[in-house]
């Protein structure tokens, strides 16, 4: 098994624990972990998973997992046919302390939102921790100070971006909808007229651990509610001159959803090659900003949008929100897409 | 010809020699590349469906657990997350614990977890065996085939930006497809599709949109939060419970692409309140089902007589079904049948966790 070369330490070196002043020989019947044990919580619980290997007759054990913050590791050798037991405790990687994050933007930006309003997004400067959102976003109704009660749609799969710097908070559909049954339901979440707070809580912890460097809020009103989608025909066009990169800006009539806006707008020529340019984004979501990387050419060009593309209320260019099955007024369009032609010249 | 003649006769003996052991067709072996784990599913002959929610992928797995057992052992671990965390190397509060399921073959608990909340979380499947032993189960050299579920066709104009994140809300297996709940990050899209296993070359996913009665005559959007399987006489049909708080019936047969299915709305549950898990059984020769709520508590349901039930395609006021509130069972928030007279059940006991089999009242 192995022989005192020493007196036997354990030592830690960041990534693994090792046993000095041993000789590792041939492994135990009951293997390794039958004589050195690492453990990330108390020796009651299981000790933590990971892999024994002997280099130059010295035992290491490798954590499956990477070190931890904020974890106490206790080590655990009992030095075969001796009574001999070699304890150590060793601290993980430093926990931070900083608040380095804060709320950086809320979307949508306009201060009155459509009772019907779908969703919000909260982006925040850098990323956050998962499961903890519903603990730390709410709404407060103005004229009495109190929370609504469930105003959003708490999913336990929070809907983050890649990063975990952009969630989606979607007012409850549930709520949202026309038609509920009112001895059993509470209506929806923002009413028109009435003045609300969105407040996010500086307990929100970013990914590293820390609370954010402060809260954060966004007062608006509630107002009439929005079922008509969005008419393509109804946006704006400004086309810069050829020979110029100066931007095609294209003005809503309403705000339209931030993010959709990033994804769902493209401009095309005559040949259906899509240009290469950045999008920006203005006026409360009611103007979308191009500037192409190379300067226009004279010709014909599309702009072309994703029928799901929606305003702030979840209304499609091809259908609203939520459709009354029994009314035949409902236009369905049958393309994907809705494109809008212009020059440049 | 010759090649392929060779080629099929080498792959015959290959399978001839695994067939104890086979898995599905189109399993690779090897190392599975998992974002996140999120919504599991026991399909037959032990393979486990792990919803992929940040890597929009639905994995089936081959456990090879496959040693049958009739009845559940005792499980009663208190403190799961904290043992979990143990075992992982890291605190309890960098545990999230995202789904429990039962294997029906050996009555293994497996559980998908979260080691970490940023955006390196690890995620880990751990499983119960029928000592109460926490171990995990590796993902790192197993039989597994992905299906793809992110769905944006390429022809969209401006496919650049972050892509759309759909989070898989509850998946199950059914009549030979695994159905997936889920509501997407972006453009609004809930919607429950079916996905045929062993997955198939390009997996079809089908985009499937209902309406119920009871919020009046609008086709609703609103996202099944969690659903179940369970039949009547020969009948397959799953029961989905939508945010505030309908419960619908759904037959299965009607699930096919495109189609506009419409629901029953058999009760009504209140508002203030999600559906977190449900599970259905038989007991005494009758049929309930047994739903976990945010606020309202676990409710027992009578389903006797649902096929009685005609889809509401007018506003009515609804005649929900039955139901009975256990006071005794609080802080549940993940259920999963055990064996045919127990289920187990995740409680919260503000932040400690613990892993009960309970009895199936």
């Amino acid at each position: 098994m192995g022989t005192v070369s020493g007196a036997p330490k354990i030592a830690f070196d960041g990534a693994q624990f090792r046993v000095t002043g041993w000789n590792a020989d041939s492994e135990p019947v009951d293997g390794w972990s039958s004589v050195f044990r690492v453990y990330a919580g108390s020796p009651d619980d299981p000790p933590m998973l990971g892999t024994y290997a002997v280099r130059d007759h010295e035992l290491a054990f490798r954590p499956r997992f990477p070190i931890s913050t904020g974890v106490r590791y206790h080590a655990i050798f009992q030095v075969p046919n001796a009574t001999e037991r070699i304890e150590a405790d060793f601290e993980g990687t430093p926990s931070a302390v900083d608040a380095i994050t804060r709320v950086e933007r809320i979307y949508p930006s306009i201060e009155v939102l459509p009772s019907n309003a779908l969703r919000l997004y909260v982006y925040f400067s850098a990323p956050m921790s998962r499961g903890e959102a519903w603990q730390h976003i709410r709404l407060i109704d103005l004229s009495t100070n109190r929370p609504v009660e469930l105003p959003f749609l708490e999913l336990e799969q929070e809907l983050w971006d890649q990063n975990n710097q952009r969630l989606t908070v979607l007012f409850d559909p549930g709520r949202i909808k026309r038609g509920l049954v009112p001895t059993t339901t509470i209506g929806p979440a923002i009413v028109e007229g009435k003045r609300y707070k969105l407040v996010i809580d500086r307990e929100w912890h970013d990914a590293r651990g820390v609370g954010l460097i402060e809260g954060a809020e966004k007062i608006f009103r509630g107002g009439p509610s929005d079922r008509i989608p969005p008419a393509p025909k109804n946006w704006r066009i400004s086309a810069p001159k050829s020979g110029t990169a100066e931007p095609l800006v294209i003005a809503f009539p309403k705000p339209m959803d931030y993010v959709l806006l990033q994804r769902m707008i493209g401009i095309f020529d005559a040949q259906g090659a899509e240009i290469a340019g950045k999008i920006a984004v203005a006026d409360n979501e009611t103007r979308w900003i191009f500037t192409p990387n190379e300067p226009w050419k004279s010709g014909a060009y599309r702009v072309t949008a994703d029928n799901t593309l929606e305003d702030i209320s979840g209304n499609h260019l091809d259908r609203p929100f939520d459709v009354d099955i029994f009314e035949t007024v409902t236009k369905h369009i049958s393309a994907s897409s809705t494109s809008i032609k212009f020059s440049i010249r | 010809m010759h090649n392929t003649l060779m080629k099929a006769v080498g792959t015959t003996c290959l399978a001839a020699g695994l067939a104890f052991s086979a898995p599905f067709p189109g399993a690779t072996t090897g190392k599975v590349q998992l974002k996140s784990a999120g919504a599991l599913a026991f399909g037959s002959d032990g393979v486990l469906f792990i919803g992929d929610s940040i890597g929009a992928n639905l994995i089936a797995v081959d456990t090879h657990d496959t040693k049958a057992s009739s009845k559940a052992s005792a499980i009663d671990i208190k403190g799961i997350n904290e043992k979990a965390a143990a075992l992982l190397g890291t605190t309890r509060d960098q545990i999230l614990i995202n789904d429990v399921t039962v294997n029906p073959i050996s009555k293994t608990v497996y559980l998908s977890v979260s080691r970490g909340k940023g955006p390196d979380a690890i995620p880990v499947i751990l499983k119960v065996d029928a000592a109460g032993k926490l171990s995990e189960f590796s993902l790192d050299n197993v039989e597994f085939a992905a299906a793809g579920l992110s769905d944006a066709p390429a022809s969209k104009p401006g496919t650049r930006g972050d892509p759309r994140n759909d989070a898989i809300t509850q998946i199950a297996f059914v009549n030979g497809s695994v159905l997936v709940a889920g509501l997407s990050n972006q453009e609004f899209a809930s919607d429950l599709r079916s996905i045929p296993f062993p997955f198939k070359g390009e997996p079809v996913s089908t985009g499937i949109k209902m309406y119920h009665g009871s919020h009046g005559r609008y086709e609703t959007q609103s996202p099944v939060r969690t659903f179940v399987p369970f039949s009547i006489g020969k009948e397959q049909f799953i029961l989905a419970a939508y945010t505030c708080t309908p419960l619908v019936k759904i037959p299965v047969s009607e699930l096919k692409a495109g189609a506009k299915v419409e629901g029953t709305t058999i009760a009504e549950l209140g508002a203030g309140n999600r559906p977190l898990d449900i599970v259905a059984y038989r007991k005494d020769g009758k049929d309930y089902f047994l739903l976990a709520n945010s606020a309202r508590g676990v409710m027992k349901l009578d389903a006797s007589n649902l096929e009685q039930y005609k889809p509401i395609v007018a506003h009515t006021e609804v005649a929900g079904v039955p139901y009975t509130t256990l006071a005794e069972l609080t802080g549940v928030k993940h259920l999963a049948k055990l064996d045919d007279s127990t289920v187990v059940m995740l409680f919260d006991n503000g932040g400690s966790m613990d892993l009960r089999a309970v009895p199936l009242p």
